[in-house]
């Protein structure tokens, strides 16, 4: 048998005091095939990924061994492990944006896989990589800022960057979790054929399933099971990676909750847009974000909204909240009112834990819609926070915790909850699972579909297809700024009936 | 002080658990060591301003047989060029001194963070006039305007106060205000105007305790720059007339006698560390005990 390329034994990472982060964790990756870690958020895995490339905080306790190449990296000096990076060890992060330096060019950032090592950039070669990347007019593109390019093309460059030395492993942390779904596929393709071996940590196993040659399932620490991509997915030993193949199949292609054609086919509509546009302007350039988007929204139906970045979904929710006024156009809330009264619409937004006052304990970020009409003392607000959180699952939570301790999808929960206190018609979600590992995705999209049938309206934005699908009754697709009535997922449901 | 001990466990139905209630303000600050030794020094200088006149007498006592006269067991700071009591001078001072860089913190704190917070908030007209204003004080040499302040008013303490007023709130104004306008579009206050929340108590409940923090630990970083500038107008004439002791004043005389009586910068060189110490440390601690995520 061959020794594997990377041999990781015993490996434990604790956080000062902190519980174990990793716990014993022993992992193999061999020479020539792609490796996939799969979790969920939490479990470990970017702190294995910082613990291989030796970014760990000083307070950090690591015991076990990590093998590269024969040799133990895993207290190697700074230097050493620098040496050992690019050439023999490239990294492609999460986000290319966040990685690259906002001022800089994008042909700084390729560049710098040279400079790093003191080498001088061989003249021609970018252009090449990129031209091979499929990017037309490398030289001039390569003047751009990263903001400037699309995050598909960024990434594209970034593994590009990583790969330049032809290192024998690459290690890629979620490297498209930050793209669109229909971009995530032609990436994962692209780090997979420039890398000799790879490690590729994610948190969606169907995701990875077309891409890995055997899959690793990481929970709370440790590895539960590990074997050939075909035979986790088909046939999971361990009831964990069952969990997870569930919660990414509910994200792409759950059943149709039943009681569905149930549902009045004329409800009246709790949100009218009539052919609205919205500008924005800064400095000398306008933006156009909506043009004659029309949309309706009727009483009990959840309606998804599709686009790509940057076309406008968000502008059109904004103005379905009645925060923001179109400059032409019409809107038209319940009984012909042109503003929305007040807790009529209510928001869930992308980042859960920003959504909440970072300062205020969750009972009172809760109840602070019900204060609005009536004055109410503390015991009241506790005991109605209490049954609201219940009502999204929370019921043991303790309601005086801060935001920061609580996880993510327990924020998003809490800030359902919120939106549920004000009894808005209308709950306007903004991705509202992007930042959410799959299973806690899966969670929340229960929970929308169940407040759904108390007779509530949701309008859900998202870039994920897949998501839409699974939840949304008809989906209305936005293409630069313009409303086009996409077919339902189902036949026959309550079709588009915008002007 | 004792700590109030909420009793062990629900005697309801309702079980509030063992982390709830959160400690308070207060009391997670007396666990922070720096704002231990910042609260004790701050303790001992006002015991110092209020009853450090009446130990030691006659800070204004002028003895001409006895000018410079090093450190002793009479004086025990020496005499400075009036052959008045170092000592008792320093005493006298620190409330003058300490009083005028509190009151000023006061004034410049309760202007800059309601200014800013409402102009960063309202925005529209009253919002660029501000921040024009703003600019304009920022823009002018503050010692300048208040020499103008001060020139146009005539000397004294009020007008002193009035005018390191003027120019300091200008400053706390423009951070409360870039704050605030980063706070209007965070995603609880959307929440909280789409369920209909009265702008004012957004305003109170969202926005001001994050402004108020931000301001208090920048106004509490420029308190030893608000004692040196009070110093400076003294120096020019403008501010506490003498022979009222006055701690930067006195600094300032004694920068004429450094080589032959270096001891006169001790005891008001002392008090300002000792005041500036104080303010740094607290508002470290305030910085640390205030930011939720580190809870």
């Amino acid at each position: 048998m061959t020794t594997p390329l990377l041999r990781i034994r015993g490996l434990a990472v604790r956080y000062s005091s902190g519980p174990a982060v990793l716990d014993g964790l022993d992992l193999d990756v061999l020479a020539g095939e792609c490796l996939a870690l799969v979790g969920e958020s939490g479990c470990g895995k970017t702190t294995l990924a910082r613990a291989i490339l030796g970014l760990l905080p000083r307070h950090a306790a690591v015991t076990g061994t990590i093998e590269f190449g024969g040799n133990d990296i895993s207290r190697a000096s700074a230097k050493s492990r620098r040496a050992l990076l690019g050439h023999h060890l490239g990294y492609v992060a999460q986000d290319p944006y966040a990685a690259c330096d906002p001022i800089r060019t994008v042909r700084h950032h390729i560049e710098e896989a040279w400079r790093a090592h003191g080498a001088s950039v061989p003249p021609g070669v970018i252009e090449q990589r990129i031209s091979a990347l499929g990017i037309g007019a490398a030289a001039t593109r390569l003047r751009d800022r990263p903001h400037q390019w699309s995050g598909g093309m960024l990434q594209r460059a970034s593994i590009s960057a990583a790969t330049v030395h032809d290192p024998e492993l690459v290690l890629a942390d979620e490297p498209t979790s930050a793209l669109d779904a229909e971009l995530a596929d032609g990436v994962l393709h692209a780090v997979r054929r420039a890398s000799r071996s790879l490690l590729l940590i994610s948190h969606d196993l169907r995701l990875v399933e077309n891409h890995a040659d055997r899959i690793a399932v990481l929970r709370d620490g440790r590895i539960v099971e590990t074997g050939q991509t075909g035979s986790v997915t088909t046939s999971p030993r361990h009831e964990y990676t069952s969990q997870l193949l569930t919660a990414a199949d509910t994200i792409r292609s759950a059943p149709r909750p039943a009681g569905d054609s149930s549902r009045p086919a004329a409800t009246p509509p709790v949100v009218t847009i009539d052919r609205v546009s919205v500008t924005y302007r800064s400095g000398t350039s306008t933006i156009q974000a909506l043009r004659d988007a029309s949309l309706i929204v009727q009483a009990g139906e959840i309606v998804g909204i599709a686009g790509p970045s940057g076309s406008g979904k968000s502008t059109l929710l904004r103005v379905a909240s009645g925060i923001e006024h179109p400059e032409s156009g019409t809107v038209t809330f319940a009984d012909g009112q042109a503003s929305a009264p007040r807790g009529y619409v209510m928001p869930v937004f992308q980042d859960p834990v920003a959504s909440l006052d970072r300062r205020w304990p969750i009972w009172r970020s809760i109840t602070e819609p019900a204060t609005v009409s009536k004055r109410l003392n503390r015991p009241e607000r506790l005991r109605l926070a209490r049954e609201a959180l219940a009502r999204v699952r929370l019921g043991e939570l303790d309601p005086h915790r801060l935001p920061g301790q609580l996880s993510v999808g327990q924020c998003q929960r809490v800030a359902i909850a919120r939106a549920l206190i004000a009894r808005p018609s209308l709950i306007v979600a903004d991705e509202p699972t992007a930042s959410l590992d799959v299973t806690t995705a899966a969670e929340i999209v229960d929970l929308l579909r169940l407040t759904r049938q108390s007779g509530l309206a949701i309008a859900l934005v998202s870039h994920d297809e897949a998501l839409l699908a699974a939840v949304a009754d008809r989906i209305v697709r936005i293409r630069d700024g313009l409303t086009v009535p996409g077919p339902g997922p189902r036949p026959g449901a309550a079709g588009y009936q915008g002007a | 002080m004792t700590a109030v001990v909420p009793p062990a466990g629900g005697v309801s139905g309702i079980d509030v658990g063992p982390e709830a209630p959160p400690a308070g303000l207060l009391r997670t600050l007396s666990r922070h060591w720096g704002f231990r030794v910042g609260a004790l020094l701050a303790v001992m200088l006002a015991a110092l301003a209020l009853i450090g006149p009446l130990l030691a007498h006659g800070p204004n006592v002028t003895d001409y047989a006895n000018q410079l006269a090093s450190p002793s067991a009479r004086h025990w700071l020496g005499t400075d060029s009036a052959g008045r009591d170092e000592f008792a001078r320093t005493v006298a001072g620190a409330r003058t001194t300490l009083g005028a860089a509190v009151l000023v913190f006061a004034l410049t704190t309760v202007i800059g963070i309601a200014v800013g917070t409402a102009a960063g908030f309202l925005g529209g007209v009253f919002d660029a006039c501000v921040s024009r204003l703003i600019d304009l004080l920022l823009g002018l040499p503050s010692l300048v305007l208040a020499l103008a302040v001060v020139g146009a008013l005539g000397p004294g303490f009020g007008h002193l106060i009035l005018a390191v007023t003027i120019t300091g709130w200008a400053g706390l104004a423009k951070l409360s205000r870039s704050y605030t306008i980063g706070a209007r579009q965070r995603p609880d206050v959307t929440a909280a105007r789409m369920a209909g929340v009265r702008t004012s108590r957004i305003l109170a409940g969202h926005v001001l305790p994050g402004a108020a923090v931000q301001a208090l630990i920048a106004a509490t970083l420029g308190l030893g720059d608000t004692i040196l500038g009070l110093a400076g107008l003294s120096f020019l004439g403008l501010g506490v007339q003498p022979p009222t002791a006055e701690w930067g004043s006195m600094l300032n005389d004694s920068q004429l006698y450094d080589t032959v009586a270096p001891w006169l910068v001790i005891g008001p060189g002392l008090g300002i560390i000792a005041a500036v110490t104080a303010a740094t440390l607290i508002s470290d601690a305030l910085r640390d005990c205030t930011d939720p995520s580190r809870a």
